[in-house]
């Protein structure tokens, strides 16, 4: 039984670096695509990603699609003196040796006129287009509505490291 | 032309992006001074009219925000449902109100069911765009269309108001506050109060 237990947490810590799942695509690494669950009827909703940038030339987010929506759009999302304002991002550069996170109250993938909710455990696959990696399929794992993205601990720890909630840009 | 027209309307953004933003900051200054929150005349998740009357008696939590809303009021929600859980038998001398400022897409039905993935103990209010309009200037809370055609979006006042129970102005809290943030925010306005 013991050996049998000893065997399963081999096999979960074999499992854990999946489940904060990676992509690479070209200099890419596409870092845990995941999304909000929605509330029931809800018709919008929002997917983030950590895109790294390995290479020695910057590329360019230029957009999305995904099946589960009618439009697909990158939007930022700001803070502005205490009020939430939301616009299509435009391109979005990601730096030779840099990182751009799509990451709640900044940079999302948007999804207007949902076909179906978001249901936490469900995937679902969403395309990312750059300008020079072309198009790269992401598979989305849809997390609780609480959700904030992290993998080390409950909604609680939301925001300690989460700086000023733009979509950050930085080198590494 | 075109760029004209827009250049034009880019500088017309700035500048209502500009007046939003002061009345914000100077809302913050004046709410001291200022009545913010009052009487208010909505429709509620079942169709029928609601007034500050229904909400005499506890410490009512006001959110304003829309149900195409893809991270902020979610967050929001989520954040009061598990806030209810923490303040434990406190709790029953609070009421969350959500209040919807798209009445557009937001009828007493969508508020409903969007409403149904938190705790039941929030309550969503909607109404015309009138009225709408008139309780957002009433608590103050600012909001704007943004976009056009089906998936347009809405800018709006991350700002709770909290109303004591004669619904006269008690504080105010951010909706973007942790759960932990704004449980304790709440337990003080409403040690004050009492």
């Amino acid at each position: 039984m013991r050996k049998f237990i000893l065997a399963l947490l081999a096999t979960l810590a074999l499992a854990l670096p999946a489940a904060a799942h990676e992509q690479k695509h070209g200099d890419l690494l596409l870092h845990h695509a995941w999304a909000r669950a929605t509330p029931a009827g809800a018709k919008a909703g929002a997917a983030y990603v950590r895109i790294e940038n390995h290479g020695d030339n910057a590329d360019t987010l230029t957009g999305a699609a995904a099946g589960i929506a009618a439009m697909v759009e990158i939007h930022r999302m700001s803070d502005e003196n205490g009020t939430m304002v939301m616009a299509p991002a435009g391109p979005i550069e990601i730096p030779a040796h840099g990182t751009v996170e799509l990451k709640p109250h900044g940079l999302h993938i948007m999804f207007m006129g949902l076909k179906q909710p978001l249901k936490e455990g469900d995937t679902f696959p969403v395309t990312l287009t750059f300008a020079k990696a072309g198009p790269v399929e992401l598979q989305v794992v849809v997390e609780a509505i609480g959700g904030t993205g992290s993998h080390d601990g409950d909604q609680d720890d939301e925001g300690h490291d989460e700086g000023n909630g733009e979509g950050e840009e930085h080198s590494h | 032309m075109n760029r004209r027209v827009l250049l034009v309307s880019g500088l017309a953004l700035v500048a209502a992006a500009g007046i939003g933003a002061s009345y914000i900051l100077n809302d913050r200054k004046m709410t001291e001074t200022l009545a913010v929150g009052g009487p208010f005349r909505l429709t509620g998740t079942d169709g029928q009219e609601v007034t500050e009357a229904a909400l005499k008696g506890k410490y009512s939590v006001f959110f304003f925000g829309f149900t195409f809303c893809p991270d902020a009021c979610p967050t929001a929600l989520n954040t009061f449902t598990l806030m209810l859980q923490k303040l434990g038998p406190a709790a029953d001398m609070v009421q969350p109100v959500f209040v919807s400022i798209d009445p557009e897409r937001d009828t007493p039905e969508a508020m409903k069911a969007y409403l149904e993935s938190f705790d039941p103990r929030i309550i969503g209010l909607t109404g015309s765009p009138e009225a709408v309009a008139e309780t957002a200037r009433i608590f103050r809370v600012y909001y704007k269309k943004s976009g056009e055609g089906e998936y347009y979006l809405m800018d709006h006042s991350t700002a709770i108001i909290v109303m004591d129970p004669d619904f006269h102005y008690a504080g105010v809290m951010n909706g973007a506050m942790p759960v932990d943030e704004m449980t304790a925010r709440l337990q003080e306005i409403m040690q004050k109060g009492s």
